[in-house]
């Protein structure tokens, strides 16, 4: 159901007066809280939470599943939260950021051969990384599905939000546009952040394993990046439960060298087990979308 | 250059961007951009940075049109053209 203008108008408000006037610590809380109260009203909380309850509940008790529900709802507000407010409040300086390995970002800058931050779709609060990173005095561009027309509405023009968006349009040679352009930032040594998608089909060392799910992540991203041949940086951004996001970089990655999408693959994994409550595909997983 | 060899050396550059060794010429209206083409976009990729390093060309973003990319025949005229222009300015 699409929600009405009043739903949206009503939304905005809130969003910036929870931006302004309340510290983002408490809109997390604020987030909890709803989200426990919706849970035990059973108030959506059964079709929100259906697709991961699925997947989970052979592996998890009924007390653990209702726990990560939770914590993944909460998140997921979190994160729809942050998002809205962007644009509209300077959320860089007010929001409590820690970076964890920016040593490895810093010598992969310094091979001079490009660098490529790598992250999981649809995986943890990735989105707010190219910011962050701008804000620390990075050159940084990221890459996405969204038009640019709507992306500019969500995260404001080029020149308001000091880092770059390349669209990589499903149109053949937008793609090719993007993927050169992409190229030539490499070549100048900028940082470029990419999402990788998953599918339910693929190369056996790109398989990634969630309890007793297998898919695969995107061969054409690693293909890509081989041809480009950067230096790869994998690098997942979470929260804490106080509502600070933490940015996750490892050693880079030699694109050139085997085994490396294994690499990728087994770190990913190791994630998503780790910190479930921040996948958000569970739906299209269970269903076996073509991607997600 | 002649057509021929620019013809011939776009031919190689495919087959390489495709990991395709095969000896019969490839037709020169095959399609190399779209739903039923030759190429994917990484391969595509490869068949310009090699076009421009083959040729010692720079392909501009806004080069990267149907007009030019569409077929193997509207690439190497591409390319005839641009050799031409830099003969001319050298």
């Amino acid at each position: 159901m699409k929600p009405s203008p009043l739903d949206l108008c009503l939304a905005l408000a809130k969003t910036r007066l929870t931006s302004k006037y309340i510290k983002l610590n408490w809109i997390l809380h604020l987030c909890g809280w709803s989200t426990r109260t919706a849970m035990a009203l059973n108030f959506r909380s059964t079709r929100t939470l259906r697709s991961m309850h699925e997947i989970l509940r052979p592996h998890l008790s009924a007390r653990e599943l209702a726990a990560l529900s939770q914590r993944q709802w909460s998140f997921r507000k979190y994160l729809r939260h942050l998002q809205r407010a962007w644009p509209r409040t300077n959320l860089t300086a007010r929001l409590g950021f820690e970076i964890e390995g920016q040593g490895y970002l810093d010598s992969a800058v310094a091979l001079g051969k490009g660098t490529l931050l790598l992250s999981g779709h649809n995986y943890g609060f990735s989105r707010f990384v190219a910011p962050y990173l701008a804000s620390r005095g990075y050159s940084v561009t990221r890459t996405g599905a969204y038009h640019e027309t709507k992306f500019n509405a969500l995260w404001g023009t080029g020149a308001t939000r000091g880092w770059r968006y390349i669209y990589l349009d499903d149109e053949p040679l937008g793609r090719l546009r993007a993927l050169k352009q992409i190229k030539e930032l490499l070549k100048r040594n900028e940082v470029v952040h990419m999402m990788v998608l998953c599918r339910p089909y693929g190369e056996p060392d790109l398989q990634v394993k969630l309890y007793d799910r297998i898919f695969f992540l995107d061969s054409a991203t690693f293909r890509l990046i081989e041809e480009l041949a950067p230096a790869v940086v994998p690098c997942f951004a979470l929260s804490d439960p106080r509502g600070t996001l933490k940015i996750k970089l490892h050693p880079h990655l030699n694109s050139a060298a085997p085994g490396w999408k294994e690499e990728f693959a087994l770190l990913f994994t190791q994630y998503m087990k780790n910190f479930p409550e921040f996948i958000r595909f569970w739906k299209p997983m269970l269903n076996q979308d073509k991607e997600w | 250059m002649q057509i021929s060899d620019i013809r011939w050396r776009v031919e190689q550059i495919i087959r390489r961007a495709k990991n395709h060794h095969g000896s019969r010429p490839l037709p020169e209206t095959l399609l190399l951009f779209g739903p039923a083409a030759a190429l994917d976009s990484v391969e595509s990729l490869k068949l310009v940075l090699a076009v421009e390093k083959e040729f010692d060309i720079c392909i501009a973003e806004e080069e990267i049109v149907p007009e030019y990319f569409a077929t193997i025949e509207s690439l190497v005229r591409f390319i005839e053209n641009r050799l031409k222009t830099n003969q001319m300015r050298s």
